[in-house]
């Protein structure tokens, strides 16, 4: 996996490129994979169990289970919930497409037709430790549009 | 009209049981594919198996080393130098063999542990932008203003 400031970029990105009213919840569906999937690291902390905790929350890695997550998550917001689907969705798609860049031997955790396939798919660019290769090019794409997004808005005031 | 009514009332009571169910599936049934080390520490019907086991590197010797996973440890047999890796941990690609792994590949995940640090800063981050744009109310989350934060400076 990329890092979380990574996957937070792009869902930054998405939002001023697509001009999203709440760029939570974009965030928020770029982070959802990972927040509970990730949860299985907890075994390197409390010496549980491997395969219990990692298979358990595996399926909230795929498209299937971030689907399903999303439906639920929306029931708890007070606002348009096609949009906050449509913002979450758009958030943990660029998550799971970015995540495709991870370098693997065997296991990865992109099981996209999973329950169909358990095939892992991967683009394997880079190994997932060294997440700066991404960062740092996104900061700066990041930087370049809001930078680009600012004049253009100093052009409008000054026309007006 | 009254199944409709239900299912409108009662949707997320489906989609908590998919999800249960997405999640008995894959544990169910994940040692067909790969199986795992505490999978093959228990039960003998894997063994010849080729898998991926990643963890902390233990004691090393001459032909080898200690792979260790939460609770689980196994030896690797290796002739290659395999170095220990540092702020990470070492993933192992290997067959199953007499309790043990014989190694194929491996990959030192040097300095993994900081991308969790950084991590750990973006999830601060995030709830920072999260409560900037809703508010608790009840069981649920309000917007605190309507449309674009942006927006809401200007008028």
């Amino acid at each position: 996996m990329p890092d979380w400031i990574s996957h937070m970029l792009i869902a930054l990105i998405i939002y001023e490129v697509f001009r999203f009213e709440k760029k939570s919840l974009v965030i928020l569906g770029a982070l959802l994979p990972d927040m509970l999937g990730k949860l299985s690291l907890l075994v390197n902390v409390f010496e549980l169990p491997y395969d219990v905790l990692y298979w358990i929350f595996t399926p909230f890695h795929t498209p299937l289970g971030c689907v399903l997550i999303t439906f639920l998550i929306v029931h708890f917001f007070r606002y348009n919930q096609r949009k906050a689907f449509l913002y979450i969705t758009a958030g943990w798609v660029s998550h799971l497409l970015f995540d495709l860049v991870n370098k693997h031997m065997l296991l990865g955790q992109n099981m996209l037709l999973f329950p169909v396939s358990w095939t892992n798919f991967r683009i394997g660019f880079a190994w997932p430790e060294r997440f700066y290769l991404s960062l740092v090019p996104l900061i700066i794409v990041y930087l370049i549009i809001l930078s680009v997004k600012r004049k253009k808005n100093q052009n409008v005031y000054k026309t007006r | 009209m009254k199944v409709n009514k239900f299912i409108k009332r009662y949707n997320w009571i489906f989609l908590v049981l998919g999800v249960v169910l997405l999640c008995a599936y894959s544990y169910s049934y994940y040692n067909e594919h790969y199986p795992s080390l505490s999978s093959y520490l228990k039960d003998d019907v894997y063994e010849g198996r080729i898998a991926e086991n990643c963890g902390k590197m233990g004691e090393k010797v001459e032909d080898g080393f200690e792979l260790i996973y939460g609770k689980d440890k196994i030896f690797v047999k290796t002739d290659e130098e395999v170095k220990r890796p540092k702020w990470g941990f070492v993933c192992v690609l290997g067959e199953y063999s007499n309790g043990t792994i014989l190694m194929r590949k491996y990959h030192s995940a040097d300095y993994n542990n900081i991308k969790y640090g950084i991590s750990f800063i973006a999830l601060i981050i995030f709830a920072f932008i999260f409560f900037r744009e809703w508010e608790i109310k009840g069981l649920r989350f309000k917007e605190r203003f309507k449309g674009k934060l942006r927006g809401r400076k200007n008028a």
